[in-house]
């Protein structure tokens, strides 16, 4: 036997053993600064069998909005930072923060809200808070999502990003042919009571209609812009180009060319910082351009069919009828 | 003459974050985040130190124990223990305080 030392777990922190640490060290943070905060999906969607066995890549954690500030303000005191991002993306950040630490594989995505649930944030929090169960981590306790939250939470991640990975597409046809058939009646009229209450009747519709329960009649187009927007979004794929379309209708007309032209055309360090591949010529920096102008021209399609359906009021339901070839 | 401080059973802090497998265990002092911002590994002759330490032996049992376990001389082992555990007490990894629940140190 020789000497035996303590290591740092450093390099060798396996991403799988990290996520559960994380999950455990959110919710401890939040503890420490008495702030409240909800540990969600990854493990906890885990926890609830409500997707498939799979090593997360991150721990996500939904704060109370008010003291997101003090919670992100903790998290820096221990070392994390907010991963950077393109000046020109921040604009479509609006629900979440991802925090990066040198010493850790793994990122936490801190969440001040969802999109797609329409209430207030505040409400949205205190109704949630409501409904928390104790889930252990790693060996600690940590306040989490209960079940009803859990699978409206990856309901409405799924249906707004279809396009971003095949994943999202599985695991909410998961929820529709595994899930939710399995549910007891007390617990389909608990997912619906929930939907009320946190405004995702219309956004979560094309889930909500497979409990085979009575749910309230369609929202028409035109009722609430921001339902509006989830169902452009949701038609159009989640395509960047619907992101922005979609963001561009928030703003003064005025800043709209404005943003136009930073979007087709970014500063050149900020295409390199969405590039870092792309080698430092001023050629493969325009060949990287064009391609991009490309693929956002190829999302067109999506984004007209996004705006047709949203006009029609209705929220796409085409996810869950895929099969996995997009 | 028996040291007070190494005669009591050792436990592993309360409030630990741990990730249990076969052969390495990962640990997160979460009481301590401030200073302690990543997590410690334990694997080979510290993960078999770390296994002992279950609030039932003392630092003295764990060094007779690891020394029978690697048919090396109790007088040789003791030291490295001695080093190693002094390391964990002072990052406050474990006490010879028992939980204040009175549990022993659940072990997986």
């Amino acid at each position: 036997m020789g000497t035996v030392s303590i290591m740092s777990a450093g390099p060798r922190l396996q991403l799988v053993d990290a996520v559960a640490l994380a999950h455990a060290m959110t919710a401890a943070t939040a503890a420490q600064a008495g702030v409240r905060a909800l540990v969600v999906k990854g493990l906890v969607a885990s926890h609830h069998g409500i997707r498939e066995e799979r090593v997360s890549a991150d721990a996500d954690v939904l704060v109370e909005p008010r003291r997101y500030g003090e919670y992100r303000a903790a998290l820096e005191a221990l070392g994390w930072r907010e991963r950077p991002e393109p000046q020109t993306y921040e604009a479509l950040l609006d629900h979440s923060a991802t925090m990066v630490h040198d010493q850790w594989p793994c990122d936490i995505d801190v969440h001040w809200t969802f999109p797609g649930f329409l209430t207030s944030r505040e409400d949205l929090f205190d109704v949630l808070w409501a409904r928390r169960i104790a889930v252990t981590f790693a060996g600690s306790r940590a306040q989490a999502a209960d079940r009803s939250t859990s699978i409206l939470v990856a309901t409405l991640h799924a249906l707004r990003t279809p396009s971003q990975t095949t994943r999202h597409g599985r695991e909410v046809r998961h929820l529709v042919e595994s899930v939710i058939p399995a549910l007891s009646s007390v617990e389909r009229e608990d997912l619906l009571d929930l939907a009320r209450d946190t405004g995702c009747i219309d956004t979560a519709r094309p889930v909500l209609e497979r409990l085979a329960i009575p749910i309230p009649a369609s929202t028409p187009a035109g009722t609430d812009p921001a339902l509006d927007a989830w169902r452009e979004r949701v038609a159009g794929r989640g395509d960047v180009a619907n992101q922005w379309r979609v963001h561009a209708r928030s703003l003064p007309r005025k800043e709209r060319s404005r943003l136009a032209l930073r979007v087709l055309w970014p500063p050149e360090d900020e295409l390199r910082q969405m590039y870092p591949e792309v080698a430092g010529t001023r050629r493969a920096l325009l060949s990287a351009r064009f391609a991009r102008l490309g693929r956002g021209l190829r999302q067109m399609p999506d984004v007209l069919r996004g705006r047709r359906l949203a006009r029609r009021g209705i929220t796409d339901d085409s996810l869950l009828r895929e099969g996995d070839d997009k | 003459m028996t040291n007070p401080a190494t005669a009591s059973a050792l436990h592993r802090a309360q409030g630990l974050a741990h990730v249990d497998h076969d052969d390495y265990t990962v640990v997160l002092n979460l009481p301590r985040l401030q200073e302690q911002q990543s997590p410690y590994i334990f694997d080979g002759t510290s993960f078999a130190i770390w296994n002992l330490i279950d609030g039932t032996r003392t630092q003295e049992q764990i060094a007779a124990e690891l020394a029978d376990t690697y048919g090396a001389p109790r007088d040789q082992v003791a030291p490295d223990v001695d080093a190693f555990i002094a390391q964990l007490l002072d990052l406050g990894l474990v006490t010879h305080d028992p939980p204040s629940d009175g549990s022993v140190t659940p072990v997986k």
